[in-house]
Order: structure tokens, then C-alpha cells, then sequence
């Protein structure tokens, strides 16, 4: 999704000059532009696709499973959830196979005790990172001498 | 290798003439940079074939003119295909291009292009240009991974809201890592309290707190049973008139939890705690 929102960097819009290279100012361009879910604690929420959570929502209401999804605007999709509520815990659902939460329903977000928020978030970084520039690679396959000293400059 | 290649052109150049004759059509239909086929690269970087192999070769040479490298009957596409055989240097390097061999045949032959003029060298100021064009990149992308590596993603979040005003407040308490208290809501009505370390917060206020203390209230639906005097006649019959009632009760929990993301819109305000 980041890729659409910056300039297109065609290889014979690029400077030629810098071999197989973007430019200084499209670098610096990139290097500011902060994704969506870096600009708010949807982040955190993101490096946790995978494990369980417990999500509290505003209507006193439990729900608690594997997380599934987390989108920009925070909206969440758990897998195998239970839920109960606040006033009566013991009244437990059954297993619900996907349950999709609006964001503006969350409460608290119960994350798991021995999580290191700041190591997963930027691990999270890297990985979507390293997922651009693959993708980058694989659109163009015929420019492979051009992108391969790309990711060696940078 | 060049020296090997400079003497290709001149062993046979008959060779090289029966080539261009022919297939005359398929050269001129080539492009210049198109690259030769896979087989005939394929050919070119191979092992010295064991000298059994290289004799056999040697015989079919000797036997068939068309597969002789250095006959003037030499057919291409027969060597292609008869297996085993070897060109006479096989760890030659390959060309990739026509246009690489066109600069290696002789002038005599149609389409060479051995004694062209070389291209112009670039000016100084070109190629200084281009170094400073690349200096300037590399210095982009080291700038890039240095500011990546010093500030990570959640301490830049911070940062990014004013220190002046309210979220002063908060970014002070995320900066000297203090205790806050977080009064928390219902749709109607504040909920209760959370007293946590502040890990991380963002500009709509959701945070992370870690130890979190809370304290807040639940609404209960409590079925009662209340007496209640009837002043219908119709309810003569019966002397108890018990009437259920439901009441909302506010009931009082505490509870701790170890690591707790709290959105921003159930937040009511924010304080600090000594």
C-alpha cells in the first residue's frame, strides 16, 4: 500500500546518472513517509497477528482469540473466539470461528504479559520492509541488474 | 581470454563465412542485443570433455566435414546437435550478445563491426558528476538506516505531539517513564480508574500501561423482590403482592493485569501519579 502513495519509480524516470539507483530526494521522500499503522498504536496491535489476545469491548463484553487481523483503522478479526460478558463470566459462548470487531467497540485490549512491545513493533517494521522490497523485486523481473544493486547501495 | 578470442576470428574464417551464408536471414532478423540461444551458451562454459570423449570427437571431425570447426562446410546447427562435441577451446567465454560477437569477426566479414571507432571518453565533468550523483545516495540511504536505527517507532510517536499543552502532560510522563492514572468511561458515565507505567501512547490517546492497577465499576442487572401494597380491587386475591423488580446496581471490582493497550476513546483524562 505504501508503494501507491509514493512516486512511481520507473527505471527510466530514475536518474540515470545513479546507477540503478533512486534518486537523492526520492530516498529522502521515502525515508519521511511514516505508514498509516506507524502513525498510531495500530502498530503494536499489527506485531501481534498471530498470538492471543483478550479484547475488552465497551459494552462490558469479553472476547478472547487468536488474533487474525488488524487493519490501519484498528479494526480487529479474531479466530476461535469465546466470549462472555462482564456481570456474568461464568456464561460462556461457545468457540465462534471468526469474529470481526469494529474499532470503535474496543475498550482495552488485554496484550499478553510477556511481550516487549517496542522489540515487536520494530521487528514488524523490518519484516514489512523486507516484504516492499521483495515485492519490488518481483514486479520488474527483467530490470534484476538494476534492483540488485539497488538493495546492495541501500 | 581476449587473446583466445582474437585468434578465433582468424583460425577459421572460413568457418565464420559459411555461418553468415548460411542462415543470412536469421542473422539480419536477430536485434542486437537479443541474447543467443540457451543451447549455444550452454556449449561454450563446459568441462574439458575426458580425453576418450575428445577423440571420438576429433573422428567424427575428421569424418564429416559439416562438423569439422574449421571446415569451409561447417553447418552450425549439425554441431549443435551431434552430441559430445566439443569446440576447440571450450573454456572460452561466452558472448551474450551478437553485438559482442560482431566486434570479434573479421572486417571482411558482412556485419562486422571489429575496426569501429571506439566511443568518445566521457568528460571529467560527466563522470564527476556521476560520482557525486552516487555519493550523494549513498549518503541518503546511510542517513536513512542511522535515523531507522536510532529512533524507534513507538519513541517517534511520542515525539511527534507538542510539548506544550496536554500532551505535554503525557509526553512528559512518557519521557521520565511515571506512574499514571487513566480514568476510563462508559458510554454514559465514568467507569473507573487504571494506575499503570506508561509504555507508549500516540495522538488519539490509546496507550499501553504496564502493572496496571484497576479499579472500576460494573452495571448489574439485580432481579428484587419487593413487597408492594395493590390498590386494585382485582388484586384482593392474592394478600403477598411480591413484584420483581429490576434494578441497575453499580457493583465495585479491582483486578490486575500485567500489560494493557487502552483505545483512546475510553479515556477521560489522564494524570500523574507521585
Amino acid at each position: 500500500e505504501e508503494e501507491a502513495a509514493l512516486p512511481s519509480l520507473a527505471p527510466d524516470k530514475a536518474c540515470r546518472a545513479v546507477h540503478g539507483c533512486v534518486t537523492a530526494w526520492q530516498l529522502r521522500r521515502m525515508s519521511r513517509h511514516v505508514p498509516r499503522s506507524e502513525r498510531s498504536l495500530v502498530c503494536v496491535l499489527q506485531a501481534m497477528i498471530g498470538v492471543e489476545v483478550l479484547v475488552e469491548l465497551r459494552s462490558d463484553r469479553y472476547l478472547k482469540g487468536m488474533l487474525k487481523d488488524c487493519d490501519d483503522g484498528m479494526n480487529l478479526t479474531l479466530e476461535d473466539a469465546t466470549s462472555w460478558s462482564e456481570p456474568t463470566p461464568e456464561d460462556k459462548s461457545g468457540l465462534l470461528p471468526v469474529v470481526f470487531i469494529r474499532a470503535s467497540t474496543i475498550r482495552f485490549v488485554h496484550l499478553p504479559p510477556d511481550l516487549d512491545i517496542s522489540k515487536a513493533v520494530e521487528h514488524q517494521r523490518r519484516v514489512r520492509q523486507q516484504v516492499s522490497r521483495g515485492s519490488r523485486h518481483s514486479v520488474q523481473p527483467a530490470q534484476s541488474g538494476g534492483k540488485g544493486t539497488e538493495k546492495q547501495e541501500l | 581470454d581476449t587473446m583466445e578470442q582474437d585468434e578465433q576470428p582468424h583460425r577459421p574464417p572460413q568457418a565464420g563465412n559459411a555461418a553468415a551464408e548460411a542462415s543470412p536471414e536469421v542473422e539480419q532478423q536477430r536485434d542486437e542485443s537479443e541474447p543467443l540461444s540457451s543451447s549455444q551458451q550452454q556449449r561454450q562454459p563446459a568441462l574439458q570433455p575426458p580425453p576418450a570423449e575428445t577423440q571420438r570427437a576429433e573422428q567424427q571431425a575428421a569424418s564429416s566435414p559439416t562438423i569439422d570447426f574449421f571446415s569451409p562446410d561447417f553447418d552450425a546447427y549439425a554441431a549443435l546437435m551431434s552430441p559430445g562435441l566439443q569446440p576447440p577451446k571450450p573454456k572460452v567465454k561466452p558472448l551474450d550478445t551478437v553485438a559482442q560477437c560482431r566486434r570479434i569477426l573479421p572486417q571482411e566479414v558482412d556485419g562486422s563491426t571489429a575496426g569501429a571507432p571506439k566511443p568518445a571518453e566521457r568528460s571529467a565533468h560527466s563522470v564527476a558528476a556521476q560520482e557525486r550523483a552516487r555519493q550523494s545516495s549513498r549518503e541518503a540511504a546511510a542517513r536513512t538506516l542511522r535515523l531507522q536505527a536510532r529512533e524507534p517507532i513507538l519513541q517517534k510517536m511520542a515525539f511527534a505531539v507538542s510539548e506544550q499543552g496536554p500532551f505535554g502532560v503525557l509526553r512528559r510522563c512518557y519521557q521520565n517513564k511515571q506512574r499514571v492514572k487513566v480514568v476510563t468511561r462508559h458510554h454514559k458515565g465514568v467507569r473507573g480508574t487504571c494506575i499503570g507505567f506508561l509504555m507508549a501512547f500516540d495522538k488519539y490517546m490509546n496507550m499501553v500501561l504496564r502493572d496496571v492497577d484497576e479499579e472500576y465499576t460494573v452495571l448489574i442487572r439485580v432481579v428484587r423482590q419487593c413487597g408492594q401494597k395493590t390498590r386494585d380491587a382485582e388484586d384482593e386475591q392474592s394478600t403477598t403482592g411480591l413484584k420483581t423488580r429490576v434494578c441497575r446496581k453499580q457493583e465495585h471490582r479491582k483486578r490486575h493485569i500485567v500489560q494493557l493497550l487502552i483505545r483512546g476513546d475510553a479515556v477521560v483524562f489522564v494524570g500523574q501519579v507521585d
